[in-house]
């Protein structure tokens, strides 16, 4: 199956919802597990999340989601046009926050990074954060991963 | 999304439903932290039996609240069954502070033991 949709929706906190709950209507055709309908709703959340709060830090701005599917692999790509992130490297460090004073846990990232396949940061300090992340759906029955707790 | 906050004994239960998100997160921090302005409050549980997603705000949630009742050496624990939240508890590192428990009872029972330790 072959599929795709963007939406572009304003950078308010309620939008968090409104996000997850359109990935989650799009890519019920590709028949995911209970698991990985969680994985990319908690991602998506994380990354729309950081757009309000980090990108614009409270300011109006438009957030844009796009999603993409190809056969078994769903590609999705949250931009906005915010202030960016000066060191990426730093801000994928589990725990890093530069914001602990909202509680933010600094989990973000790392959560992206393990829900999905892959991501990459693209960002600079005038145009803005893109985030791009992968994740092959496996449709057929699979083996149990309790195993591995 | 949909909290309820109780204080039973020396216990404020914080009761989420629902999807926790950093916006969610914001409305449960405010009325768990005017609860927590009664000094008696020495224990916390985290009633995410019916919890069908959480990002990384609740971390920041449970964190929060934990360092509020810390200094008055109460104990922490969580209700939670969903697997995708377990997950994010355990790359976070908070098992190391706090278990999960199956249900309230499971939960009372800990912190009312652990608190007769520390008395005795
Ligand atoms: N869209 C964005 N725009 C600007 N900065 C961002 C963005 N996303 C993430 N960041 C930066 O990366 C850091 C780490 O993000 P994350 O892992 O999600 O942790 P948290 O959101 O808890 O701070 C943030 O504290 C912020 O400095
Ligand atoms: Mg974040």
């Amino acid at each position: 199956m072959n599929n795709y949709m963007t939406i572009r929706f304003k950078s308010l906190p309620e939008n968090e919802t409104l996000a997850r709950s359109c990935i989650a209507s799009f890519i019920l055709p590709m028949n995911p597990t209970l698991s990985e309908l969680a994985d990319v709703k908690t991602s998506v959340s994380e990354a729309v999340t950081n757009c309000v709060i980090h990108g614009y830090e409270g300011k109006e701005g438009t957030i844009e989601l796009t999603a993409i599917i190809e056969d078994d692999m769903l590609t999705l790509k949250i931009s906005d046009e915010g202030k960016g992130i000066p060191d990426i490297e730093q801000a994928k460090e589990p725990l890093y926050t530069s914001k602990p004073e909202l509680e933010r846990s600094g989990m973000g990232f790392t959560i992206m990074e393990s829900f999905m396949d892959s991501i990459s940061i693209i960002s600079s300090p005038s145009c803005g954060t893109t985030i791009i992340m992968t994740k092959r759906m496996a449709a057929a029955p699979q083996v149990s991963q309790c195993a591995c707790q | 999304m949909d909290y309820k906050i109780q204080s039973m004994e020396n216990i404020l239960l914080i009761s989420v439903k629902g999807e926790l998100d950093d916006h969610a997160a914001k409305a449960v921090r405010e009325k768990a932290d005017s609860a927590l302005c009664k000094k008696e409050l020495k224990h916390l549980i985290f009633d995410f039996s019916e919890l069908a997603l959480m990002d990384s705000a609740g971390i920041g949630l449970i964190m929060g609240r934990y360092r509020l009742i810390r200094p008055r050496q109460g104990k922490t624990a969580i209700i939670c069954k969903n697997d995708s939240v377990r997950k994010i508890l355990k790359m976070s590192g908070l098992f190391k502070l706090f278990k999960c428990y199956s249900d309230f009872q499971e939960a009372y029972d800990y912190l009312t033991k652990e608190s007769k330790e520390v008395t005795i």
